[in-house]
């Protein structure tokens, strides 16, 4: 088996994940096609926090997040899953879901954001909740548009920011509603580790 | 203009699968569950303008302890190359296009379909094309019709449509037409033996998920030789709201006028390994597994 790896790594660029994937899209290139009706293509990538920077790394994302990572759901190891969207050559946005521990079971929160960080659409691809449909509901997940992680900084430092306009659909389960403010939070946190720190640094080296 | 450059990505995951039971006596293996050991190998290639191929391959080395035989399975052996968005031809050995076995995750749980009644197998050798059109997903797949082996003079054509496949509710209609080997056991090597029977059936599905409750419903008709057959499949999943880590599962099975019931659960003791245990209410006797993919 290492030969094997060892073979593939000498003929091209290879990023091997050992483990699990966490969360990616059912179906990709429905997803791709209506979010972004002109892509021609995509690129897959799986990225998680062991491979760019581990406990280090780990413990700005919970400082930035005002939270800690729950060991179990969200270890160091667990790949997400970011997709580059390609209109030929050009990258034109990103796609990329975390897992978010909800009060009825796991929830999969999927962004798609433009080379800004800049939210152009967000949905629900899985949620346990017996007021799922008012979470799906677009009246709901479109107030997130427009968001950028500089927004969520802006309400953790308790200054006026967009989040606190936000509107939750239930108020008995409004646990969720935090918890998917939470999980966006993270996976834009994420973003900028995995993607706009590694454009920096490229650019950098070049 | 925004460009980089991408790697390929390529996932590796190691199996382990240590199955017990009591029936009035312990065992350690079934028909259809056998200690194993195993990898899986999952790549996706790329190039300027995004992925273009996806690799899988998956074997296990099973063995029996009470017959003291060891088999190769091949489970997952594909290529799947992309011919535009949503649109992918497949080719190698993998799940047909019917029924609710296509769609849900049955490699290595005690938790198995209908499949192995109404195909013969869960997967097989050939090509399959699938795309999607509106809120529909539609796949189409010409095999061989030997399931985990590769024997001769068999055929199996399938075709699946389901409504969309990121929604609560989701309804399927799938057809099948073949000659098949329909053979005793799950390997690849050695070959067992096994008997050619002419197939024809319709499948029916409804999927519902609803709070922390996931319901998976099929039923199928047609006929094995001049036989007629039906068969019934439904599946309750329950994750308890506080206890995540938890699925308790009850299923009902019906084929040929034979009905089973199956009750159990499934725990994740860690994020690679999970527990999970099974009773059987026709064969009286229950089963305990413990199965590690990270």
């Amino acid at each position: 088996m290492k030969k094997i790896i060892l073979l593939l790594l000498a003929f091209n660029f290879v990023q091997i994940v050992f483990g699990a994937v966490g969360c990616s899209l059912n179906d990709p290139d429905r997803d791709v096609k209506r979010i972004f009706p002109n892509s021609t293509g995509y690129k897959t990538e799986y990225i998680s926090i062991e491979s760019r920077g581990g406990k280090e790394l780990a413990d700005k994302i919970e400082m930035e997040l005002h939270d800690v990572l729950n060991p179990k759901y969200e270890a160091l190891s667990v790949d997400y899953s970011y997709y580059t969207i390609l209109h030929g050559k050009e990258i034109i946005g990103r796609v990329h879901g975390v897992n978010q521990k909800g009060i009825f079971g796991g929830m999969q929160l999927i962004l798609a954001t433009d080379l800004d960080g800049k939210i152009i659409n967000f949905f629900i691809q899985k949620i346990s909740s017996p007021h799922a449909k008012r979470f799906r509901n677009k009246e709901f997940t479109k107030q997130f548009i427009g968001l950028t992680l500089a927004d969520f900084n802006l309400f953790h430092a308790k200054r006026d920011s967009k989040i606190n306009k936000l509107t939750s659909p239930s108020e008995k389960y409004n646990d969720d509603f935090n918890n998917i403010v939470r999980g966006l939070n993270k996976n834009l946190i994420l973003l900028k580790y995995f993607q706009f720190e590694k454009e920096i640094s490229n650019k950098n080296s070049q | 203009m925004n460009m980089t450059v991408f790697a390929d990505e390529i996932i590796i995951n190691k199996e382990l699968n240590l199955i017990g039971g009591y029936g009035g006596d312990f065992f350690t293996e079934t028909m259809h569950h056998q200690n194993s050991i195993g990898f899986e190998y999952f790549g996706k290639h790329s190039n300027d303008y995004g992925d273009f191929l996806t690799a899988d391959l998956q074997l296990r080395i099973a063995h029996n302890f009470e017959k003291e035989t060891t088999t190769i399975e091949v489970h997952n052996a594909w290529l799947e190359y992309k011919l535009g968005l949503g649109k992918f031809i497949r080719l190698g050995h993998f799940a047909p296009a019917f029924g609710i076995e296509k769609v849900k995750d049955t490699h290595a749980t005690f938790w198995q379909t209908n499949a192995m009644k109404n195909v013969g197998f869960k997967q097989d050798w050939g090509v399959g094309y699938r795309n999607f059109w509106n809120n529909f997903d539609y796949e189409f797949t010409a095999q061989i019709g030997s399931g985990m082996a590769i024997q001769k003079d068999g055929y199996l054509f399938c075709s699946r449509i389901n409504t969309n496949s990121t929604k609560s509710l989701q309804f399927a209609v799938s057809a099948l037409y073949g000659k098949i080997h329909k053979s005793m056991g799950m390997a690849t090597y050695p070959l067992s033996s096994s008997m050619k029977i002419l197939k024809k059936q319709i499948g029916f599905e409804l999927q519902y998920e609803y709070a922390d409750f996931k319901f998976m419903n099929e039923i199928a008709f047609g006929y094995d030789g001049n036989t007629e057959t039906v068969s019934g499949f439904s599946e309750w999943d329950y994750t308890p709201f506080a206890f995540q880590d938890l699925k308790l599962i009850v299923q009902y099975k019906y084929f040929d006028k034979a009905s089973n019931w199956n009750f159990g659960g499934a725990y994740k003791l860690h994020e690679t390994i999970t527990f999970s245990t099974l009773y059987e209410l026709k064969e009286n006797r229950i089963l305990c597994q413990i199965h590690f993919f990270g």
